[in-house]
């Protein structure tokens, strides 16, 4: 139960912040309280975890689906970042959007996004953490788009839900195969052997295809960069440290069940190492801090996607120090990019120098994050990546071996430079060149204690655990163990020795540093405007293109099926009677059709008068000669009822006739012929074709059933019982008010509101002035 | 009560409302509450019919004591009595908003006459004859007519025309179906229908009967290619009128499709439902690209409806326990979201003064209550978890996974997430920015009747997401009392 309360909790702080938003006092204090119940969260969380507990309630058993949540290491390390980093972020961003009207929705939705967020890191069922996982991409929606009245705002949180969410329903579906195929939707439940029986590869590619949009894997990735059109706060947290990593997490938490085939490490390894190699150098490109920022963390987490595909003991301990390392440094540098930002008034690194000057302590939380970042020693981030390596080395294959140094080598060098471009470019002092204008106006802006404190806090939590990386063992072996689905014993060392490891570093590190020295090279050089061209600008077309071309087609579609004619729409309907029909007709075995008896010759009077009567309602142009051949044809009726044993239905044919053409006479006489009366061309073939198709198939069916023997025995029941039960000699009359008095009273109703709507069209006509009856469509109208 | 009374009050009801207004015309203050506690009053009659059907039981009267299949039943089965309680739920809500939005000049006649729509939908419910399910299709025509002609301005008119037009010729081809069924069994009694068809020994032939079921209750449930009608129409009369044709007058026939093919036309499926099944994907697919073309709120959310029905028609014609299941559970979501999409549509034209998406703006920051609202139905229908749209969803690709019908569920899928755009397109187009107008933002009060009318509505969509569970095992009991019908025909044949 405790840790349903600990998803919970977040929810319903959610829902209070708005409210508490509404005096200053709750403004004030929202930041600091949101971040202490974050913090008091993750305690919970470390207390628990002794007990590592789960709990199953149901939610929707006739589907399978429970509510159950686990604590396992995977669960607590995630758990950690998010609440932990959570708690930096949200005594941050109280700081931040200090004078934000909407500061309260802003708490809620990023309140949720935290409690989603851990219900998806402890879910245990497939379906709880689909919920989870859809949640964070809608918090995530409503949190991009918080500076709402910016188009570009919107536009970038629409481009992340569809992506996101496109991944999201590739999730539902593969859940519903594994629920297909191993019988539960209980994730630690899931035995490899049993999904591999069945289709593997089908689930495999689409949990795949779910993890690499929600974790921006090239080239699915633009909408990361974009989406940092958010508060800052937002870039801290979703798109640093958390949202972005639960793709990987769902990898990291079905590896047991769906890891360790040749498919899932060339799957996860090429994309993983294309991703990690391509955002650490597009990152180069970038001159806006969080635009750099937001292209290593896609190589960040091709990293971490890439140590998932060679698994195994080392690939774990990398992930799990790798993932921890990169969500503290990452959210420290994001945060310090918005105080920079904040109090100079820019982001952008080529108006920014000088600044250690007037912002000494931001210069030195950002130096001790970016340490990290760059992968220097005494860091968790070295940790991270001297395991990534050792991992890499150590996976089979000369071939793979080389391709993963590679990559993981390109990555650390690239991402070394970006940390000299983020941590020395903007804060080197330059006594050299006049103080630029950023530079005087952070001078008079220094930054609050709530925007240096937290990223400090995150900073030197990984600079502690970066000497003391042994702290983490056992978390480090709980978690890595949670991936591989084996007891691991990790031991996280600060240093390893005079490992090959070491000597990649240092070259690596080495090629950072000398690219950041060129980087006013690099950074227009062909090779990275090749890059961008074909892993950067053209997935972000293929997105615009995708999403006008849908347009497009929506439109033509509309256009086509909407034609605002009444024509058409009726030609479709009889249209379809005619292939539905005419399909089914051809499939009766010996089409049984009665035999034909020779008319007499009245009839055979009546038949002919019948067709010349309906074509020539077709033919003239002239209204006149239509209502008196549509007359025609009524009382041509009459005469077929008569002459077949019905004079009261005959009767009652030529009095509604009769009325019907005295009406129609009145008021069709004094109305003006429309303008496009009669179609020409294809759509009067069509028009004759649907007819005469429509025409074959009723009579053809209502032949087929005629020549059926049929079954007699309500008309001489309704006969025989009229007099003696319903004390009537009419039988007709005592169906209609007795046997089925229930139809006459609909009918009666039918007439009343009949009578009813004739008058409120009437009243219309009588109070408008009259104006031309067959009018163009308005401009823009689907009618 | 007797069974017998509790039957016949979901008809009762409504035209004792109806007329009750007609004869107080000179007390016009009454008839809008009148309206709203006859609806309270249907639904506690749903309520307590449902508690008599969850089981499994059907109940049956036979209407002035004539037995089948001389008389005409009705029947109450778990489906048709959940139809009346939905029916009520969105019928009181939609009174409830009308009580400040109809136009004096028009009260007399939507008062009187919206509890006969109403009558007309559970009589087409609650049937066990077909020739008087055609009965009551009339009267919810003729009604349902009236009420869009109100007001008489000139593009209402026009699709007046092409509504009456459509589905009179629907309607036609309806009472063809029923003559040609007759004339094959013999009987109109649905249950009898149910047992004489198999014996019949010609279900290709049958089948061609069931071709015209097909369309003409395909035209009025407005499924591909027959829905013209519907976005030409359903735009153009006031939100009142629109909110409850959105909610119910589709689904009537999505009813009247869900009962005749699962009881009657079941003996050719590969054809039948085959083709169902095509007519479903189509459906989604036509109807949602026709939403995301449009820029105008009613327009959007009026083919919004016709791609709903594609997924109701895909559970039916998936025709297992759990996709009936998940039709069924559809279906009432979708009453529900879709009611209330129209309603807030409705405010947002009378605060912002459009209907067009490109003029409006400014909720977010102004009616910071009404967008949360917009979000509920809007993120149940796009189907996001853990709202009611997502377990329907979930259900119907269960369904058409186990089925290995793998397009099927592929274009549900998409479709849902073309549908999350078309709702964010409203959001993002006319909630989110500013007002097209900064100096007069939408900031007026909404008037309290219609915000109580949303705010339940709401309300029932989380109430059906949160209680999943128990909705699921008594629609459950539904669907497979529609797969297995002999209680259904049992309860009529042998009472």
């Amino acid at each position: 139960m405790a840790l349903v309360l600990v998803v919970a909790a977040g929810f319903v702080a959610a829902a209070l912040a708005p409210w508490a938003a509404r005096h200053e006092t709750g403004r004030r204090w929202l930041g600091p309280a949101a971040g202490a119940l974050a913090l008091l969260l993750g305690l919970a969380l470390l207390l628990l975890a002794r007990a590592a507990p789960e709990i199953t309630l149901p939610w929707v058993p006739p589907l399978g689906v429970e509510l159950a949540l686990r604590l396992d290491g995977l669960g607590l390390l995630f758990g950690l970042i998010v609440t932990g980093v959570g708690a930096a972020v949200l005594v941050y961003g109280g700081a931040y959007l200090h004078d934000d009207p909407l500061l309260g929705r802003f708490f809620g939705y990023l309140l949720a996004f935290m409690a989603a967020m851990l219900g998806l890191v402890l879910a245990d069922d497939l379906v709880t953490l689909f919920v989870f996982f859809e949640l964070t991409s809608l918090a995530s929606y409503l949190l991009i788009a918080h500076e709402h009245e910016r188009r570009e705002a919107r536009a970038a949180a629409q481009q992340a839900l569809l992506i996101t969410t496109a991944g999201g329903m590739c999730l539902l579906v593969a859940l519903l195969l594994v629920q297909q195929t191993a019988g539960t939707l209980r994730i630690s439940e899931l035995r490899p052997e049993v999904l591999r029986e069945g289709p593997y590869l089908a689930i495999l590619v689409l949990v795949a295809a779910a993890a690499f949009t929600k974790s921006a894997q090239a080239p699915l990735h633009p909408w990361l960069p974009a989406a940092m059109a958010a508060p800052t706060p937002v870039s801290a947290y979703l798109h640093s440290a958390a949202m972005v990593k639960a793709g990987v997490f769902v990898l990291a938490r079905l590896s047991p069940a769906l890891g360790g085939t040749p498919a899932w490490t060339a799957l996860l390894g090429a994309a993983g190492a294309v991703t990690a190699v391509a955002g650490a150098w597009l990152a180069l490109r970038e001159t806006d801090l969080k635009r750099v920022l937001a292209y290593t963390t896609v190589s960040a987490l091709g990293l971490l996607t890439l140590l998932l595909g060679v698994g195994g003991r080392w690939g774990a301990e990398a992930f799990v120090a790798y993932a921890l390392g990169h969500a503290l440094y990452k959210s420290a540098l994001f945060m310090v990019a918005g105080a920079v930002d904040h109090a100079a008034g820019t982001r952008d690194v080529l108006a920014l120098r000088g600044l250690a000057g007037p912002l000494p302590a931001l210069a030195l939380v950002c130096g001790a994050a970016a340490w990290s970042f760059a992968g220097l020693p005494l860091s968790l981030g070295f940790v991270g990546k001297e395991l990534a390596y050792e991992a890499a080395l150590l996976a089979g294959g000369d071939l793979l071996v080389g391709a993963l140094v590679v990559a993981v080598g390109l990555a650390s060098a690239g991402m070394a430079a970006a940390a000299c471009l983020v941590a020395v470019r903007p804060f080197r002092p330059r006594p050299d060149l006049p103080a630029a204008e950023a530079t005087q106006r952070a001078a008079a802006h220094p930054p609050a204690p709530g925007l240096w404190g937290p990223p400090a806090a995150c900073a030197a939590v990984g600079l502690v655990l970066g000497v003391l990386p042994w702290l983490l063992d056992p978390l480090a072996s709980w978690a890595a163990g949670s991936i591989t689905g084996a007891p691991v014993a990790a031991h996280l060392e600060a240093w390893h020795g005079l490992t090959p490891a070491l000597g990649l570093s240092t070259v690596s590190a080495v090629v950072g540093v000398g690219t950041y020295v060129a980087w006013d090279h690099v950074r227009a050089s062909a090779p990275l405007r090749a890059l961008g061209a074909v892993l950067d600008q053209a997935p972000a077309r293929a997105y615009d293109l995708a999403l006008a071309g849908t347009l497009r087609l929506a439109g033509w579609q509309t256009r086509t099926f909407q034609t605002g004619n009444l024509r058409d729409y009726l030609a479709v309907i009889l249209g379809t009677l005619v292939v539905l029909g005419g399909l089914a007709l051809l499939r009766v075995p010996a089409l049984d059709l009665p035999a034909r008896e020779a008319l007499p010759a009245r009839d055979w009077l009546v038949v002919v008068l019948l067709v010349l009567a309906a074509l020539a309602a077709c033919a003239p142009p002239v209204r006149f000669a239509t209502i008196v051949a549509l007359s025609i044809v009524g009382y041509a009726a009459a005469l077929v009822y008569q002459s077949y044993g019905a004079p009261d239905l005959a009767l009652v044919q030529v009095l509604v006739e009769t009325l019907v053409v005295i009406l129609f006479v009145l008021v069709l006489a004094d109305l003006p012929l429309p303008a496009r009366a009669r179609p020409r061309g294809l759509r009067a073939v069509r028009d004759v074709a649907v007819a005469l198709g429509a025409g074959a198939v009723v009579t053809t069916s209502m032949l087929a059933v005629l020549a059926a023997p049929f079954d007699d025995k309500l008309g001489r029941w309704y006969a025989h019982n009229a007099v003696e039960l319903a004390h009537g000699r009419n039988v007709v009359n005592t169906i209609l008010v007795d046997f089925r008095a229930f139809d006459t009273l609909g009918e009666v109703i039918v007439v009343v509101v009949a009578s009813v709507g004739v008058a409120v069209l009437l009243r219309g006509v009588l109070r408008a002035a009259p104006e031309p009856v067959a009018g163009p469509v308005p401009q823009g109208g689907v009618a | 009560m007797t069974d017998d009374l509790l039957l016949a009050l979901p008809l009762l009801l409504p035209l004792a409302a109806a007329v009750t207004v007609m004869l107080t015309r000179g007390l016009p203050r009454l008839h809008g509450p009148l309206n709203v506690a006859c609806m309270a009053a249907l639904a506690a009659v749903g309520a307590a019919l449902l508690a008599r059907v969850h089981d499994g039981a059907v109940l049956v009267t036979f209407l002035g004591g004539w037995r089948a299949p001389f008389g005409i039943p009705l029947v109450a089965d778990a489906l048709s009595v959940t139809m009346v309680l939905v029916t009520a739920l969105v019928a009181g809500c939609v009174c409830l908003y009308a009580l400040v939005d109809v136009p004096p000049r028009q009260a007399l006649v939507y008062h009187a006459v919206t509890p006969v729509l109403v009558a007309s939908a559970n009589g087409a419910f609650l049937t066990g004859d077909l020739f008087n399910l055609y009965v009551w299709f009339e009267v919810m025509l003729m009604s349902s007519f009236v009420l869009m002609a109100l007001g008489g301005e000139a593009p209402q008119v026009r699709g007046t025309v092409k509504y009456m037009a459509t589905n009179l010729v629907s309607s036609t081809l309806f009472l063809a179906g029923v003559g040609l069924l007759y004339g094959l069994t013999g009987t109109l009694n649905m249950a009898e229908l149910a047992a004489r068809v198999p014996a019949l020994g010609q279900p290709a032939l049958v089948s061609v009967v069931a071709v015209l079921f097909v369309v003409a209750f395909g035209t009025k449930a407005a499924v591909f290619p027959l829905f013209s009608w519907l976005p030409a129409s359903y735009p153009t009369p006031p939100v009142a009128t629109t909110a409850l044709f959105a909610g119910l007058l589709t689904k009537v026939a999505v009813y009247a499709l869900l009962r005749t093919f699962t009881l009657i036309f079941v003996h050719d499926v590969g054809f039948t439902h085959g083709a169902l099944l095509w007519i479903a994907g189509l459906t989604m697919v036509t109807g949602v690209l026709g939403a995301v073309a449009q820029d105008e709120v009613r327009r959007l959310l009026s083919f919004h409806i016709v791609s709903q029905i594609g997924y109701m028609v895909m559970g039916l014609a998936l025709l297992s326990p759990l996709a009936l299941l998940g039709a069924i559970f559809f279906t009432i979501h979708n009453i529900l979201a879709k009611t209330n999409l129209f309603l807030i549509g409705g405010v947002m034209a009378r605060l912002g003064g459009s209907f067009e998406l490109k003029r409006l703006g400014g909720f977010y920051r102004a009616q910071p209550l009404l967008a949360g609202l917009f979000l509920v139905p809007a993120l149940a229908l796009a189907g996001v978890p853990p709202l009611s749209g997502f377990w329907g969803k979930l259900l119907l690709a269960r369904a058409g996974l186990e089925a290995a019908e793998y397009a099927i569920v592929a274009a549900s899928l998409a479709v849902g997430l073309l549908t999350l755009y078309s709702m964010m397109k409203i959001w993002s187009q006319a909630v989110l920015p500013a007002a097209a107008d900064p100096a007069r933002p939408p900031a007026g009060p909404v008037p309290r009747a219609q915000l109580a009318a949303i705010g339940v509505l709401a309300a029932s969509t989380l109430a059906l997401s949160a209680l999943a569970w128990p909705v699921c095992v008594v629609l459950g009991r539904a669907a497979e009392g529609l797969l297995a019908p002999t209680a259904y025909i049992e309860a009529v044949l042998r009472a």
